[in-house]
């Protein structure tokens, strides 16, 4: 089972009166507070990382297919064990519908965790045009705008444990199965990365509509 | 898509706070609002943006030596962040960078394709005018610029031409323009009167299929032809016979004859006999055994080999004598007219000037080709001259620094297997990637063998980089080899390659015509191909002569080129020179992994 950790933070401001204890406020306090609005994001996340529903003993078996075409567990096989006999998530995508070979991301598992992602909206009252140049302030031109963007603050510092994933081509989008003409399965692993501890991410993505 | 094997979930929880003066909320959009919302793709960009992994261990695997096992590859930093100058990274400065910016965002959209539509329509984009209508193309496009000095690629190129001559860069490529302009007036003046590409197109194509007894070079490239089949035949029937006739000849010394002065050249057989001439005829009668038989035999030999040499001669001199006929009518000249160049000169001038001018039509008028690409390059060099001249600036770039830590294996002379760390160190300073856009659609495949849907695509990669440092060195280049960490810049130095003013601009893919595919084989290995211009793809009839040729013109002269300026390479200080590979194309290009 997936064990899931939250944790929420939620801001608050507050109008602080001058002995600074916590008091209510009336209407007319509460309507003079212009609040930080959005949303203020810690998390903690985790793929597989005590394995997933699949491959619960940690071992993938390869499959061989029987007089209809079915694949069933072929036994003279011995299963892929899995790193640690945790097995990870695993993607196949295949990117046309004639071809035999699928691009795999393969054992992807660990956990993640961040705090301080921000979300919100902001107006942008002008913005920087590289294109154009203003001799009268020896810079480049500013443009005033009125534009609602959304903007997400990076959390700063994005904390890996134990994360990890292959990148792979293979010749099936199940682990195992053979192809329906008998050719064995084969997937051929190209790298892997495995990343452990704190990165440092900062700045703020601004997201809105182009034409 | 097939997903298994996931079970993964977040959940949120927020709080927001509501106000009357709701400045920064979240907040309905209008209908008018989001009418002018069309939503067709999604801009972003990055303000103050530094990516780090210096706290963390990056590990990469998967890599193995030729024993099967797995090198040990330390990631040990990557960074992203904005440039800083020479003195800024010595003090150890580090800046922020912004990806992009609202009004020059990088951009997901998806477009529909423009080829088809007429040029007046509303949806027709030129970017886009090579895929067809019935389709969308996803597009991921960096950010774009419209000035001359903020786009990377025209800046590179003035960079470049800045350190080619003696002038500025303007003066510089105004000088090869001048040579280019040049050889055009030349080619022109020799066919002083010509005034169509087509006639020059014409004397080459009437010269070449004149009958034989006009000086016509296909007939008589015909008749070296079948001298040639002639004379290899008869080679090949004469040299086994000749071969055969060396190795008695070799049985025959063996046998110890040696020339004896009382008869006429006729050989003693072994080492203290002599070959009689009881007869006196000046042949020899009496020999040993073995070497009469040697004698013999090598003999017969010659005689059978000496009229297939004579036919061999005689087909050698045919084949000789008719490509000199053949190399006299690619160099005859007439008098007067066209045809007062050669064969040979007219083709040399007919693909100068195509090269240099284009596929136009018009011999007087230089429409395209080399000579108008250069004369748009300067164009956009003028104009960044003016923008410097104007006091403008460029806008700060990205540095990206990147470290590995290799743990190999090395087994010396006497087996012993040891372990050795090598580095690799490769910093992208002032680094820009705009103008990159990636673009893929579906189309069928044609294929009959294998039908589906395949995933075709283009890709324009812009990266120019003021300097890429790349260093081996690691460990050697320690202050101290006791004390990690603390390097001695000189040593770093002699023995960093450094590339200035560094600028690929990739161009694979030409729409329909010439798309990018990407696959997998079956046994497990990527494929990524660029196939040759199709015809097919764009309804051209490849019976019809000259709807072929109109679409090969068209492919030569709007494919996109690709180029590499480096504008110097130096090892340690010590300066090599610059690099340069202008304008090419690939016209087919496979690439595919396999498994070692």
């Amino acid at each position: 089972m997936i064990k899931n950790t939250l944790k929420t933070i939620a801001l608050i401001s507050v109008a602080v009166s001058s002995n600074a204890e916590l008091v209510s406020m009336d209407e007319s306090n509460l309507a003079n507070i212009s609040g930080q609005g959005g949303v203020y994001l810690s998390g903690e996340f985790s793929i597989n990382k005590e394995g997933g529903p699949l491959w619960e003993d940690g071992t993938r078996p390869y499959y061989q297919l029987d007089g209809n075409g079915e694949p069933v567990v072929d036994n003279s096989i011995s299963p892929d064990q899995c790193n640690n006999g945790v097995c990870g998530l695993r993607l196949a995508i295949k990117l046309n519908e004639n071809s035999e070979g699928w691009y795999v991301i393969d054992d992807l598992s660990g956990g993640m965790s961040f705090e301080g992602l921000t979300l919100r909206t902001v107006n942008i009252k002008s913005a920087v045009d590289y294109d154009v140049w203003d001799d009268n302030t020896n810079d480049f031109q500013i443009v005033a705008l009125d534009e609602e963007v959304l903007q997400i603050g990076l959390p700063g510092k994005v904390t890996f444990n134990d994360f990890k994933f292959k990148y792979a081509v293979a010749n099936n989008g199940e682990f195992g199965v053979p192809l329906a003409d008998g050719t064995a399965f084969k997937q051929t692993e190209i790298f892997g990365v495995e990343l452990n501890g704190a990165i440092t991410l900062q700045g703020n993505l601004l997201l809105f509509p182009v034409d | 898509m097939k997903v298994v094997n996931l079970i993964f979930s977040i959940a949120l929880s927020s709080s927001l706070l509501v106000s009357p003066i709701a400045l920064a909320d979240l907040v309905l959009m209008d209908e008018l609002e989001l009418g002018n919302a069309t939503g067709e793709g999604l801009g972003f960009a990055l303000e103050d943006f530094v990516l780090s992994t210096d706290g963390a261990s990056l590990n990469v695997t998967g890599i193995e030596d030729s024993s099967d096992n797995e090198i040990d590859i330390n990631w040990t930093n990557l960074y992203v962040g904005g440039e800083v100058t020479e003195q800024e990274r010595a003090a150890g400065v580090t800046k922020s960078v912004n990806v992009g910016s609202y009004l020059n965002p990088w951009v997901i959209q998806t477009v529909r394709g423009s080829m088809g539509d007429g040029e007046n329509t509303p949806t027709y984009n030129e970017t886009y005018s090579r895929v067809g209508s019935d389709v969308a193309l996803l597009e991921l496009a960096t950010d774009s610029y419209s000035s001359n000095l903020q786009n990377s690629v025209t800046f590179a190129q003035y960079g470049y031409y800045e350190s080619l001559g003696t002038g500025d860069a303007s003066e510089n490529i105004q000088t090869i323009m001048n040579d280019l302009n040049g050889d055009v007036a030349d080619i022109q003046s020799r066919y002083n009167g010509v005034a169509l590409f087509d006639e020059l197109q014409d004397s080459i194509t009437n010269s070449y299929f004149a009958p034989l007894n006009e000086g016509g070079i296909q007939p008589q490239e015909l008749i070296v032809e079948g001298d040639q089949v002639d004379y290899d035949n008869a080679f090949a029937i004469e040299q086994p016979v000749y071969n055969d006739m060396a190795e008695l000849y070799e049985i025959f010394e063996d046998t110890g004859w040696e020339a004896n002065n009382n008869l006429l050249g006729a050989p003693r057989c072994s080492l203290g006999q002599v070959c009689n001439d009881s007869l006196l005829d000046n042949d020899i009668d009496n020999c040993n055994a073995a070497c009469d038989t040697a004698r013999e035999a090598y003999n017969e030999k010659v005689e059978e080999w000496e009229p297939l040499a004579e036919e061999s001669f005689q087909t050698l001199s045919t084949l000789t004598a008719s490509r000199q006929e053949l190399q006299n009518r690619l160099n005859a000249k007439d008098s007067s007219g066209v045809t007062q160049y050669s064969y040979l000169e007219r083709i040399a001038d007919r693909d100068k000037f195509v090269e240099l001018c284009g596929f136009g039509r018009d011999f007087t008028n230089c429409q395209s080709g080399l000579v108008n690409r250069k004369a748009g390059e300067k164009s956009s060099i003028d104009d960044i001259i003016l923008s410097l001249n104007n006091g403008e600036v460029r806008r700060k770039g990205f540095d990206v620094g990147s470290t590995f830590e290799f743990t190999l294996n090395t087994t010396d002379q006497n087996g012993v297997v040891t372990t050795r760390d090598d580095f690799l160190d490769v910093k992208l300073k002032g680094l820009f990637i705009d103008g990159t856009s990636f673009r893929f659609w579906s189309r069928e495949s044609d294929d009959l063998a294998n039908p589906g849907a395949e995933l075709n695509g283009e890709l324009r990669l812009n990266l120019f980089a003021r300097q890429i440092s790349i260093n081996a060195c690691g460990d050697l280049c320690l202050v101290d080899p006791n004390v990690d960490g603390v390097f001695d810049p000189v040593k770093i130095a002699n023995t960093t390659l450094n590339l200035d003013n560094f600028l690929i601009s990739l161009n694979l893919g030409f729409g329909e015509i010439q798309p990018m595919k990407f696959s997998a084989t079956s046994d497990g290995n990527f494929v990524f191909e660029l196939t040759p211009p199709n015809p097919n793809a764009v309804g051209v009839d490849v019976n019809d002569t000259t709807a072929m040729q109109n679409f090969y013109d068209d492919y030569y002269a709007n494919a996109p080129k690709s180029f590499v300026y480096v504008g110097d390479v130096n090892i340690g200080g010590n300066s090599i020179g610059s690099t340069t590979i202008d304008g090419f194309r690939a016209q087919y290009l496979r690439v595919q992994s396999r498994d070692l």
